[in-house]
């Protein structure tokens, strides 16, 4: 198990370094210097070069990210050109609100869409299994776009019931920043549900059909307890594991939501990055999605080994 | 005229230049409304308080004009519905929408909308470009040389930092220096180099021009949005983003918070120049990284304000009548370019059909539901003190369109049209493209991000649309993008003619000539078509019905010391 996690620390780390270089070479990909980027297309040409000059991005591309690389090393993520501030503080911050939003977010869908994945699979073929599966289904195909907008002018701008944006004001109390959370959490909610639901009741089903169910029915076990502890351990391992995947894209992946909602996530400081041609502010925000990505596959990953005494006794013979 | 009221009169002329003096000798003859005179003669420099008392001498009192913000010194002008009542009990706070800061708050950097809108409630400029014309700001008057190569700038007595040092001439000077690197070089260009301004005393700027500008003082307005006044102790200590943390301009609102990107909260600023006794105490800013979400939370009662909005996106609040939208005209236009030196836009006749071939008012209504002006193909809004309302309005003829690519032999000619991915533009593409089959060209849309656009073909494409921000005055649009050695000459228009015409233009501070040159030029334009301009777009906001007192400007600006919430 040590040797297992120890080489997917390993592999994770390699990831993320071919990360760094695929971002650096993706800004480089983007039309127009920083420079020209920062100081708009009507800028005279010797100020974009003097300020090029300043930023050091007229320099050989080699030179530039070998510097990056060493500074990030040292744990320096350097400064936002556009904003003239260390990336680390804005992206630690910005990551703290992600975590806040994504924590809502998994507090609401887990359990939701567990509980309906597992009435689905035990109530296979029946009326109550389709309209789970169906309305999961179509939930999952709505973007957060629609959705949300939806959402906000449901609830926030007709029904005033909840609102529509996701910043608490400063210094709000943990109830207040629950209550502006619950309509951003919710298009995320809608997206995960049908996914997780889908893989749980599947695997419900897998286990219902496995010779050890029919084994323990046979041998007169009750029903209740046959699925309790036959059938749901068994099925659970799967879901855990991916809904542990999730948490990477809960965290990072939340663009839309997090503009819509008006949240300052990493999301969010992604997509401003990438409007302005922020290279450190970009990579930056990247890596630390790239490593939530990690760290929540890693989990999911150890997690299933722990829960499966097959793979935890394959490690240890 | 009374003879006292004659005296009264000759006593300002005395004191104004040969330039005043001529916009009051017109004006005086009934060569010019009232309201012409106003706008005209804040450009030269008159005095509101001038200005009522020359207007009341030749009998026309006209109606009161409301003018927010200006000088309170014995204005003639009564502010319409004075002395608000102040009973009102507690702090008023508004809470006002704007857009995403697009990097740091520096004075050396602002580009974007965002940045304007915050950066204005703090700094101020020497003069503000409004709609009636260039406001006394920070400087009281300015005036020109006999040629208009050197201006001079008064500052107001008494002007005092958020800190409470006092606004000296040296801060105007190392503002001017420390903000010409940046953004504002393009402003400067060809007008004034950094190093010729120069501090008279405390309270008069001199500044030496490269070349005769009757419109500078427009330069060193809120038009030129970089300007803002700060003190020399802030350039000397000049890091990018210091202004984040030490924003201490003069302006009517002081920063207690700011957090780029999130929001912002200000205070009245008690020790304001001007009559700002009716100013909300507490302004709460909220920046939005997306329209949509700035008018859901509008809709939603989160916010007070909606500095500015699109058609496109918030067009359910036109027809809501618990919602008050104002319009704001703008110079802010699209150029579709047509290269003079690529067939087969070679031929003016070519050039003349496309620009024929659109129908201007169903364009506007198209794309913005009416809330723009039409445009004549020049760049010369109807805002400009230069626009000449009496050259005719280009229509759309079909006929003579098709007779014109019929004598040019151009029927069936493939182009392709490069557009930025911008607002509008991808879907005026559509109706260029609409409108030139009808003349039996056929016109391939190639969309681009804004980067790619103008990094590949902006300038080097042989039909393109570019969108132009609003400015005060055209003289970079007439001089940059259509003067043969122009930066941003994307048409490669090249006429001896025009740019002699141009430069006229530049030079000239009679505002009846500058009229007349712009008349002259957009028939210039008319006739050589190197572009076609089929609209003048006009700003949105949006207020909760009985809020009153919100002003904007072309620019962007927001202007809140005279809000009062309904």
């Amino acid at each position: 198990m040590l040797r297992f996690t120890l080489r997917r620390i390993g592999l994770a780390l390699i990831s993320l370094w071919l990360l760094t270089i695929l971002v650096f070479i993706g800004t480089q990909l983007l039309p127009g210097d920083v420079g020209r980027r920062i100081l708009g297309p009507f800028a005279t040409e010797e100020a974009v070069a003097e300020l090029n000059a300043r930023l050091g991005t007229d320099r050989g591309l080699v030179v530039q990210y070998a510097d990056y690389f060493t500074d990030l090393l040292q744990g320096d993520m350097g400064t936002s050109v556009a904003f003239a501030r260390p990336v680390r503080d804005m992206v630690w911050n910005a990551l703290k609100n992600s975590a806040k939003l994504a924590a809502v977010a998994f507090v609401l869908v887990v359990p939701l869409s567990v509980f309906g994945g597992i009435v689905a699979g035990l109530k296979r073929g029946t009326y109550v299994d389709r309209t789970i599966t169906i309305t999961g289904l179509s939930m999952t195909v709505i973007p957060e776009f629609v959705s949300g907008i939806v959402l906000i002018l449901i609830f926030a701008v007709n029904l005033n019931w909840l609102p529509g944006g996701a910043a608490a004001p400063e210094g709000a109390s943990f109830l207040t920043q629950l209550r502006h959370l619950i309509l951003p959490a919710l298009p995320l909610v809608l997206v995960l549900f049908g996914y997780i639901a889908r893989i749980t009741r599947s695997s419900v089903i897998e286990a219902l059909d496995a010779d050890y169910t029919r084994t323990a029915f046979l041998k007169g076990l009750p029903r209740r307890t046959v699925i309790r502890k036959h059938v749901l351990r068994n099925a659970l391992l799967p879901t855990i594991a991916v809904v542990a995947t999730q948490v990477g894209y809960l965290i990072g992946g939340l663009v839309v939501v997090e503009v819509l909602f008006t949240y300052q996530g990493i999301g969010r400081l992604i997509f401003v990055a990438a409007q302005q041609a922020d290279f450190p502010l970009l990579a930056g925000g990247v890596l630390v999605v790239g490593v939530a990505f990690q760290v929540a596959s890693l989990l999911a990953d150890v997690l299933y080994g722990l829960l499966n005494p097959r793979v935890r006794l394959a490690d240890a013979r | 005229m009374s003879r006292r009221e004659m005296r009264r009169v000759d006593a300002i002329r005395r004191q104004s230049s040969e330039i005043q003096n001529h916009v009051i000798d017109h004006y005086v003859a009934g060569k010019m409304s009232r309201r012409e005179f106003l706008r005209k003669g804040s450009i030269v420099g008159l005095s509101l308080p001038f200005m009522g008392i020359i207007a009341a001498a030749c009998g026309d009192s006209g109606t009161t004009t409301t003018v927010p913000g200006t000088t309170g010194t014995g204005a003639v002008t009564t502010v319409a519905g004075t002395a608000v009542a102040t009973t009102s009990a507690g702090p008023v706070t508004v809470r006002v929408g704007m857009n995403n800061p697009a990097g740091v708050l520096d004075p050396v950097l602002i580009n974007d909308l965002g940045r304007i809108q915050i950066f204005s409630q703090t700094a101020e400029y020497l003069t503000f470009s409004a709609d009636d014309g260039l406001r006394p700001a920070l400087a009281e008057s300015w005036e020109p040389n006999a040629d208009g190569t050197v201006w001079t700038f008064t500052l107001r007595e008494g002007l005092v930092y958020h800190d409470g040092t006092p606004v000296t001439a040296e801060d105007v000077v190392a503002t001017m220096d420390g903000i010409a690197g940046g953004n504002a070089s393009s402003a400067f260009d060809g007008v004034w180099t950094p190093g010729n301004a120069r501090a008279v005393d405390n309270r008069t700027v001199e500044f030496t021009l490269d070349a005769p500008i009757g419109s500078f003082p427009f330069i060193v307005s809120s038009d030129n949005y970089n300007a803002g006044i700060l003190p020399k102790s802030f350039w000397d200590a000049y890091a990018e983003g210091s202004y984040e943390q030490n924003a201490v301009g003069t302006g009517p609102w002081i920063t207690e918070s700011f957090e780029n990107g999130v929001s912002a909260v200000l205070r009245k600023n008690e020790d304001y120049w001007g009559d700002n006794s009716a100013q909300p105490d507490r302004l709460e800013v909220t920046f939005f990284a997306d329209e949509p979400a700035m008018i859901t939370a509008f809709q939603e009662g989160r916010i007070d304000v909606l500095p500015s909005f699109s058609v496109a996106n918030g067009g359910a609040l036109l027809d809501n009548p618990e919602v008050s939208v104002q319009t704001q005209p703008t110079a802010e236009h699209r150029q579709i370019h047509m290269r003079t030196d690529r067939e087969p836009f070679t031929d003016a006749r070519v050039r003349q059909a496309v620009a024929l071939s659109m129908n201007r008012a169903a364009i506007i209504e198209g794309l913005w539901e009416g809330f723009a002006d039409l445009g004549n193909d020049a760049p010369i809004a109807p805002v400009h003190v230069a626009y000449d309302p009496s050259v005719a309005q280009r229509e759309e003829d079909l006929q003579q369109a098709n007779e014109l690519i019929d004598a040019a032999g151009a029927r069936d000619a493939d182009i392709t049209l490069n557009v930025l991915e911008f607002e509008e533009v991808p879907l005026l593409a559509q109706l260029v493209q609409a409108a030139a089959a009808q003349i039996g060209i056929t016109v391939n849309i190639q969309v681009d991000d804004a980067g790619t656009y103008y990094s590949n073909f902006w300038l080097d494409s042989t039909f393109g649309i570019t969108n132009y921000g609003h400015r005060g005055v055209p003289n970079v649009y007439l001089s940059a993008a259509l003067k043969s050695d122009g930066p941003w000459n994307a048409a490669a228009y090249n006429d001896p003619d025009y740019d002699a015409l141009v430069n006229t233009f530049l030079a000239e501070f009679d505002l009846d000539r500058q009229k007349e040159l712009g008349g002259q030029i957009t028939q210039k334009l008319l006739e050589d078509s190197p572009m076609g301009i089929p609209y003048f777009k006009s700003n949105l906001a949006a207020v909760r019905a009985g809020t009153e007192g919100l002003e904007t400007t072309g620019m962007g600006h927001i202007l809140l010391q005279d809000l009062q919430l309904g």
